[in-house]
This record gives C-alpha cells, structure tokens and sequence, in this order.
C-alpha cells in the first residue's frame, strides 16, 4: 500500500495509456459477442459510373435499367450480390432473380445497422491520423462494426454500391 | 630538539603547573578554548545529479546526429543496389555496435558524454534497421500493425536497458517508445472499427498522452529522472491542453461541456506552475488561456458586441493574462 502510496503518480501516468488500450480494444472487439445484425442486404459491383448505372431501387423492387448507349463503357459488367450479414460472406445473383426481392433502400437497416467506409491509419512516432478508406466497406450499428469481404477491393468510383436491404 | 616538541614540552609544563586537564581542553565552553568550527558536511554530489548541459556534449549531439543522417542518406541512396545483408548491416548492424560502444564507454564516467551520444545514434538508427527487416519480409512498414510490433521491440529494449543500467537516456527514448507503440496500437484497433469517429479518437489519444506526460513528469520531479521532467510538462500540457481545445469544437459544433470544462483545465495547469515551480505549465498554460479566450470571444461575442470591440476586450484580457504570467514567473518560479 506505502508502494502505491509513493508512486501514485507514476502508476497513474502508466495507467491511463494502459487503459485507454484496452478500453479500445473492449470497444473493437467486444460488441462482436453481444451484438448480431440480422438484415441481409443487395449491392452491385461495377456499377458506379455517373449517368450509366444499371442497376436501381424504386418502390421496393430492382429496376434494370438499359446502358447499352454511347455514354456508357460496353466492356463494363456490373453485377449483382447479396451479402449474408450472418454468413459473412457474397453471393452473385442474375438480374431477374433480384428483381423478384423487395429491398428497403433506406440508409439504415430495419435492425438499426448501416453500410460506411473504413479508415485507414497511418503515421510514425508522434503523428498519427485516420482518414476514410474508401476501399472498404464497413458493416456498422449499436457499437457494431465489421469488415464486409467483398469479391473485389480497389477503385472507389467503379467498385461497390449499396442498393437496399432484402426484406423478402 | 624538534621547535615543535619543544612547544609541545612546554604546554605540558605550563598545563602541570596550573591543573588543567584533558577535559578541560576539549570542553568549548571554558573560557579561552577556542570555539571548534561547525562541521560541516558536504554532501558527494555525482555527475549525474546535477547534470547541465554543456558546449561539449551539445557537439556529441549533434556529431551523433550527423553519424545518423549519414546513414540515413547512405542506405536512402542506394536502396535498390544494396543487397538485403548489406542494408541490415548498415542500419541494425550500426545500431546494435553504436549500442555496444556506448555501453563500453559508459563504465567509466569521464566518457558519459560520448556514451551518450552512442546511444542517440543507436536509438535513431535501430528503428531504420528494424523498418529494413519488416521490408524485406515483405510487411508493410507503413501499416499501423508493423509499426506497433517494431515500436513494442524497442520499447522492451530501452525499458530493459533502463532496468539495468539506470540511465536518464534510456527512460528517455523509452518513453518516447513507449508514445509509439500507444499511438500504433490504438491506430490498429481503430482500423478494425468503422463504428469510431478516426478525428475524435485522435482528440482523445492526444489527451491522454498529455495527462500521462504530466503524471511521468511530477513523479520524476524528485529524483534522478529529474532532467526529463521539464520535456514531459511541456509536451504534456501541450498535448493535453491542444487536445481539451479541440475537444470543445466550434460552433455550431460545439461540445459545451469541453468548452465549460477547458478553463478548469488552463488554471490547473497553470497552478501546477506554482506548484511544480515549472515554466513549462506556465509558458503553455498562459498561451492556451489566451488562446481560449480568443476562440470564445470569436465564436459567441462578434455577432452580439460586434466584432471590433470584441477584439479590443480579447486584447485587454490577453494583457492581463500575460502580467499575471510574469508575475507567477516572479513571484513563484524563478529562483535567481
């Protein structure tokens, strides 16, 4: 007790940086335990190019639009997916198949859950930032956050778009 | 006869003579005994109680720090041509020999200064042999998570080093470590989580570093770490005090809690001035406290006032905050 007593302030200065790891490290890592989403949801890969999407949600239905005019890029396929928020995993489905599925394209799922992008941190010594890495999706919601593992990563602008949460 | 036997003959004569003994001699107070001097004792000061700075070892610095450059620049240059033995034996090589020379040297004390100067080097350039390493183990050294692995491997090091050898410059760079592997580490768990604002993190990170620099610094205060203890309040209260300021935000983003809380924090601090008897916490409290009252008088009283005459009150308030500053110098801080 004198030990503590005596180097109180020494054992405090260790202390808050000790904490504040495993405060963060309970954040990250303990809503895993408690928490499930259970909305699975749709979204394309390759169509995010302005005035030539192909793919869109009206109403609560898929609608496929046509892009085969002299603005859009030919060579570019979009596709569809479904993500299995309780698998973790994608899923391609064809265009009429999800044409048959009511989506909710609400930013925020019916269980309180919403897609973001993740961050990045970088940085040497002293300085250390995160900014928005905009090559992952992050799946977020009441503490909640995990990494969706999408079939491809890289380009923002061509890459993935959210379409809507499968309700049926 | 020797002149002082002879002396020494006749006191025994005269003292026989007139029945003066011993005792008599050594009793201070008997009239026409010379009072004994007070002893005085002098405590042994060692070198590395009362360390200063002088020319000299500021030139083992900097050589130290040239020695480093030069094998930054020499292994920057010719990164593609070197093999991968030759680049560690360059960088981790140099740092672990700088290590060994250092310790060599400091076994003997009139050599602290150059042994010092041997650890800055290995201390520099140990990170760089470490970076090369990682890099030809084809990690990213630019990922939070390697950085968090090397900055925990020099951390240990200097943490042990300073466990054995009891050297200021060892806590020192295990300190500085030790913000490396805080920073990387929190920055790797915060990329794993999507869910926390990135900025506002940062905020908080900063402040906890500053509170911890601070409590390092007053357990240091009294005792042979006492040289860190100015560094760890000034870059305490600024990390703490910048953190606080951002924390408040600005309008209409405001966190009023922060911006009510803040100027508790600025008069902690600067009471520590008087307290710790540090011009650290008073240099960059009164700097934050004008700079509070700047930001508030900008962010609520331009529209209400009008914007010129709340820049003439921010200025009178900075006047006064600056003489009180002196004042506590004075009054408080300042022994000569």
């Amino acid at each position: 007790m004198s030990f503590i007593k005596r180097n109180i302030t020494l054992l405090l200065g260790l202390l808050i940086p000790v904490g504040m790891v495993v405060l963060v490290a309970a954040s990250v890592y303990l809503p895993g335990f408690f928490i499930k989403p259970h909305t699975n949801f749709l979204y394309s890969i390759g169509d995010n190019t302005y005035n030539c999407q192909k793919f869109s949600v009206s109403r609560g239905k898929v609608l496929i639009a046509d892009t085969s005019g002299e603005k859009c890029d030919a060579a570019n396929t979009p596709r569809l997916y479904t993500y299995d928020v309780s698998e973790k995993k994608s899923t391609e489905v064809a265009p009429e198949t999800a044409a048959a599925l009511t989506v909710n394209d609400m930013p925020e799922s019916p269980d309180g859950f919403s897609i973001t992008t993740g961050s990045s941190g970088g940085g040497f010594l002293f300085f250390y930032g995160s900014s928005r890495d905009y090559n992952s999706q992050y799946l977020v919601g009441h503490g909640y956050s995990d990494k969706l593992s999408l079939p491809q990563s890289g380009n923002y602008y061509n890459q993935f778009r959210f379409l809507g949460w499968i309700t049926q | 006869m020797d002149p002082k036997q002879q002396a020494l003959e006749q006191i025994r004569a005269i003292a026989a003579q007139h029945g003066i003994t011993q005792e008599d001699l050594s009793n201070p107070h008997t009239p026409g005994v010379p009072t004994p001097a007070p002893v005085v004792v002098t405590p042994s000061i060692t070198p590395s109680e009362f360390h200063h700075v002088g020319i000299a070892e500021v030139i083992y610095y900097i050589g130290g720090a040239i020695v480093c450059v030069g094998i930054g620049i020499f292994v920057y240059q010719n990164w593609n041509t070197l093999a991968f033995p030759t680049k560690m034996m360059a960088t981790l090589g140099a740092a672990i020999a700088a290590y060994i020379v250092g310790v060599l040297f400091g076994s003997k004390p009139s050599l602290e200064g150059p042994s010092n100067a041997f650890y800055l080097i290995s201390a520099i350039v140990m990170p760089i042999g470490l970076f090369v390493v990682f890099d030809n183990a084809h990690m990213n050294i630019g990922s939070s998570g390697v950085q968090a692995v090397i900055s925990a491997i020099l951390f240990v090091m200097y943490t042990a080093s300073y466990t054995i050898f009891r050297k200021p410059v060892f806590m020192l760079f295990s300190i500085i470590f030790g913000t490396w592997l805080f920073n990387s580490s929190t920055s790797y768990l915060l990329d794993q989580n999507a869910a926390i604002d990135p900025q506002k993190f940062t905020q908080y990170r900063a402040l906890a570093s500053g509170a911890a620099y601070i409590l390092l610094g007053m357990s240091f205060a009294k005792g042979k770490l006492a040289p860190l203890s100015g560094a760890l309040y000034g870059f305490g209260s600024l990390g703490f005090l910048g953190a606080a300021l951002a924390l408040g935000g600005w309008q209409p983003r405001q966190d009023m809690l922060w911006e009510l809380m803040y100027p508790v924090f600025v008069f902690g601090i600067l009471y520590l001035s008087v307290y710790m008897k540090s011009k650290s916490f008073l240099t960059f409290g009164t700097i934050f406290l004008m700079v509070y009252i700047f930001k508030i008088t900008a962010e609520y009283f331009t529209e209400g006032l009008g914007w010129p005459l709340s820049l003439v009150i921010a200025g009178l308030l900075m006047i006064g905050v600056g003489y009180t500053s002196v004042t506590l110098n004075k009054k408080y801080i300042k022994t000569v």
